[in-house]
């Protein structure tokens, strides 16, 4: 198998491994398994992502402080929406986020919208 | 993907090189050298009123961030409630942010600029793995081989110092000088990179001390990283890191001189700027603004003895508070110079809010100058607080004009000092 097909296998895996850990149903059956104790999820996908926005906002964000429209700046909305519902949702929702900040939104408060039947994490 | 852009940049290059080619010689490597330069600035003055903008919005956004934080503590169970404040506080300071996406907008911009300067060199495609001038970039062969083999000491755009041999033969480059100039560019680059994060950070510091940390370890790593990378890449990479490095180092410079509000150390502190200030409140756009920067400064210096960067930051985004109450204090105190009762019954609702809790307390100046905001409900944040507390305060003054001078001086700078004393334990109510 070529080098692109492979890479592109290894991330269904891992994002298929991510959705399961982040669904409702592992969550509750295995909560130890598929969260920490911080609940956030513990899928390589997940921490993958969290550690890119991490370093963004370690090296970059200083640089770009304060032009984001909403309350949770994107960022943190990034952070928390990938810890709360894991690497694929969790992304799409950033990346939605990402889309809608801009000079056409309206801003505001935009939390991360929380879908857990526990919702016992809150970041 | 990115291909008309990359098309772009690279005839842009040939074209300043009509430019400068006259000036230097056709062949000469300056002239593609200049024009790479010109290219990048090019870029950067594209990209600067966002930098401006940016910085802006940065302002409000230091000024807005405990009111957040107030609102997020005061309604954070409730969302409707929440998005309202939260709406009505965006409205109060207007929303001039730009959003988070025209920052990812400019990525494109330098990885073209990056994709281009790697691709201007010959392809070994060759028989039997020659080097061979092809078509790259949007530039015909010709064009490709004009830049890669224009050289000067025998050192060429699209020699890097882990190039090879057979082609710096191709080029007929000398190997020890382009590794001499790479290393010298590449430290070049690490120095600015430096200067540049250091800026950054006494612009805007963190307010958690392990995140200092963090960011003391990459203001020393991040240069280290770049320059290990730096050795792969060609002199023409070099070149134009070298130049967003100066350019970037020159914002910031302009930054903290044109528009000093978020660093008091760089324009505060001096005590010869309280009376000079005082006097010409009418050309500069931030008249009250020094001398707050003056007073935390004592503070500043204290924690500064004690430990790093880290904590100067943390008092530095304190003083910035203090610094614009005094901006609306000025106002507050000089409107009504005529009728003077007004400007104690408006600002005593700040005194009496202040025992709330000591996070209340340490987001409470800029909680007395959104009062102030919305009673002189023009005020949108700092930068329009100073050119029009200016005006009024001058046309306030115009009778009397040093004496007027000094007492809105006190009396604006006082709230500010009164508030930072109480800040440090001593009564919180007992303001006046």
């Amino acid at each position: 198998m070529s080098g692109p097909a492979c890479a592109l296998c290894v991330l269904g895996v891992l994002a298929l491994l991510d959705l399961t850990l982040a669904s409702a149903a592992v969550s509750r059956w295995l909560p130890r398994v598929a969260r920490d104790r911080s609940g956030a999820v513990r899928g390589p996908l997940a921490w993958l992502l969290a550690a890119l926005v991490r370093g963004y906002q370690l090296v970059w964000s200083p640089r770009s402080a304060g032009a984001c429209r909403f309350e949770p700046s994107c960022s943190a909305y990034a952070l928390s929406a990938v810890r709360m519902h894991g690497g694929v949702r969790g992304g799409l929702l950033a990346c939605w986020r990402l889309l809608r900040c801009q000079p056409l939104s309206r801003g505001g408060y935009d939390p991360v919208p929380v879908q857990s039947a526990r919702g016992a994490w809150r970041s | 993907m990115l291909d008309p852009l990359y098309h772009l940049a690279a005839n842009a290059i040939v074209f300043f090189h009509k430019g400068f080619g006259p000036i230097f010689g056709q062949d000469s490597f300056f002239a593609w050298a200049f024009s790479v330069v010109l290219l990048v600035v090019c870029v950067r003055i594209l990209i600067f009123p966002l930098f401006v903008r940016q910085v802006k919005s940065q302002r409000t956004m230091q000024l807005m961030q405990p009111r957040i934080k107030e609102i997020r503590e005061k309604y954070g169970h409730d969302k409707q409630v929440m998005q309202q404040k939260m709406m009505e506080l965006q409205k109060e300071h207007g929303n001039p942010l730009l959003g988070c996406l025209p920052i990812f907008l400019q990525i494109p911009l330098f990885l073209a600029l990056f994709h281009v300067f790697t691709h201007l060199s010959p392809m070994n495609e060759g028989p039997g793995g020659a080097l061979i001038w092809r078509p790259r970039v949007g530039l015909s062969a010709d064009q490709v081989e004009q830049i890669a083999s224009a050289k000067v000491f025998g050192i060429s755009l699209a020699t890097s110092f882990t190039s090879k041999s057979s082609l710096l033969d191709f080029l007929h480059a000398n190997g020890t000088h382009v590794k001499i100039v790479a290393v010298v560019l590449i430290v070049l680059m690490g120095a600015t990179t430096f200067f540049t994060q250091r800026q950054i950070m006494a612009r805007t510091g963190p307010t958690d001390p392990q995140q200092a940390m963090v960011q003391k370890v990459l203001l020393y790593g991040s240069p280290v990283m770049l320059a290990i990378f730096g050795f792969r890449f060609p002199i023409a990479v070099l070149i134009y890191w070298l130049t967003t490095n100066l350019w970037s180092m020159g914002q910031q410079f302009y930054v903290i001189k044109r528009m000093p509000a978020p660093t008091p150390d760089a324009s505060g502190r001096l005590p010869g700027a309280r009376p000079a200030t005082a006097a010409a409140v009418s050309d500069r756009p931030a008249p009250s603004r020094p001398a707050p920067g003056a007073k935390p400064a004592p503070g500043a210096r204290a924690k500064g003895k004690g430990t790093a960067a880290g904590t100067r930051q943390t008092s530095m985004t304190k003083a910035t508070p203090p610094a614009t109450t005094n901006g609306a204090g000025a106002k507050r105190n000089a409107t009504p110079a005529s009728g003077s009762t007004a400007a104690k019954s408006g600002s005593a609702p700040a005194g009496t809010r202040s025992p709330r809790g000591a996070s209340n307390r340490a987001a409470q100046p800029s909680a007395g100058v959104k009062d102030a905001a919305v009673k002189d409900a023009a005020v949108k944040d700092v930068g329009t607080t100073g050119p029009e507390a200016s005006p009024s305060a001058d046309a306030a003054a115009a009778p009397t004009p040093v004496p007027a001078g000094v007492t809105r001086h006190v009396g604006g700078s006082r709230p500010a000092a009164k508030r930072k004393s109480g800040g440090k334990g001593k009564r919180p109510g007992g303001r006046r």
